[in-house]
């Protein structure tokens, strides 16, 4: 996992964002990795009326497309309400993805680092933007 | 000021590189059905829909087979499909290996487990 300091994000703000870019890059690599483990989280959550998966995917999709626009613009327009919207998303406050994650800590090792690392870009955003916007 | 005067300057259009990536290979009667496919889809947080469709679609082997993705995301069948209503109000649909998530109606995602 990434070391994380008092502070994350490279003092140049173009540097910065290519860092965004680096991170967001090795998680799509990191993504293909949880193939395995994602199909048995699938049987596993057939009998449950909630889906770890999903929270997942909904997680990547926000965090990747704030990640996205921070890449492309270099004035974001709306950056208050992606720093609203990314300090909301905090997965961990999912109760019951929470109790999945914490529970089983042995299990699914590679879906628990990609989750971590999509985290932390989380955080790299919001201090980002807190920065440089 | 007339917006319409033939003699103003225009301002050249912007493109998005990311529907030149969605729709590059494909003929016009393939890119008018993909045009008609993305109208189902919500761009969530990203800056276009083009943005989210060929990221998600990477995400999920589908690179450079964009078409075949809208496709087998259109064609997902509720029937029988397992939903499960995400933290977000989001609803997602798994069926065998399939799943899908819509918001409001919109596509957000799709993919295989």
């Amino acid at each position: 996992m990434e070391n994380l300091t008092a502070s994350n994000i490279p003092k140049n703000p173009h540097t910065a964002k290519n860092y965004i870019g680096k991170v967001l890059k090795h998680l799509l690599c990191e993504y293909k990795n949880t193939r395995e483990e994602r199909r048995q989280i699938s049987q596993w959550e057939e009998s449950k009326s909630f889906s770890i998966l999903g929270e997942i995917e909904i997680f990547t999709t926000d965090i990747e497309g704030c990640a996205s626009q921070v890449i492309t613009n270099d004035e974001l327009e709306n950056y208050q309400d992606i720093i609203k919207k990314l300090t909301k998303i905090n997965i961990f406050d999912i109760s019951y993805f929470a109790d999945w994650y914490f529970s089983e800590e042995s299990q699914f090792p590679q879906i628990k680092l990609y989750i971590e690392k999509l985290n932390y870009l989380r955080l790299l955003i919001i201090e980002y933007i807190s920065l440089y916007q | 000021m007339n917006p319409n005067s033939q003699d103003e300057p225009t301002q050249p259009q912007k493109i998005d590189p990311y529907e030149k990536i969605l729709f590059s290979g494909y003929t016009d009667s393939e890119i008018a059905e993909m045009k008609t496919l993305i109208e189902n889809w919500d761009k969530a947080t990203y800056p276009t829909l083009a943005h989210s469709i060929v990221n998600h679609a990477d995400r999920h082997d589908f690179s450079n087979n964009y078409l075949k993705y809208l496709r087998k995301a259109n064609n997902f069948n509720k029937k029988g499909a397992r939903k499960t209503i995400l933290s977000d109000g989001a609803d997602r649909w798994n069926k065998g290996n399939e799943f899908i998530i819509e918001r409001d109606g919109k596509i957000v995602s799709y993919g295989e487990n």
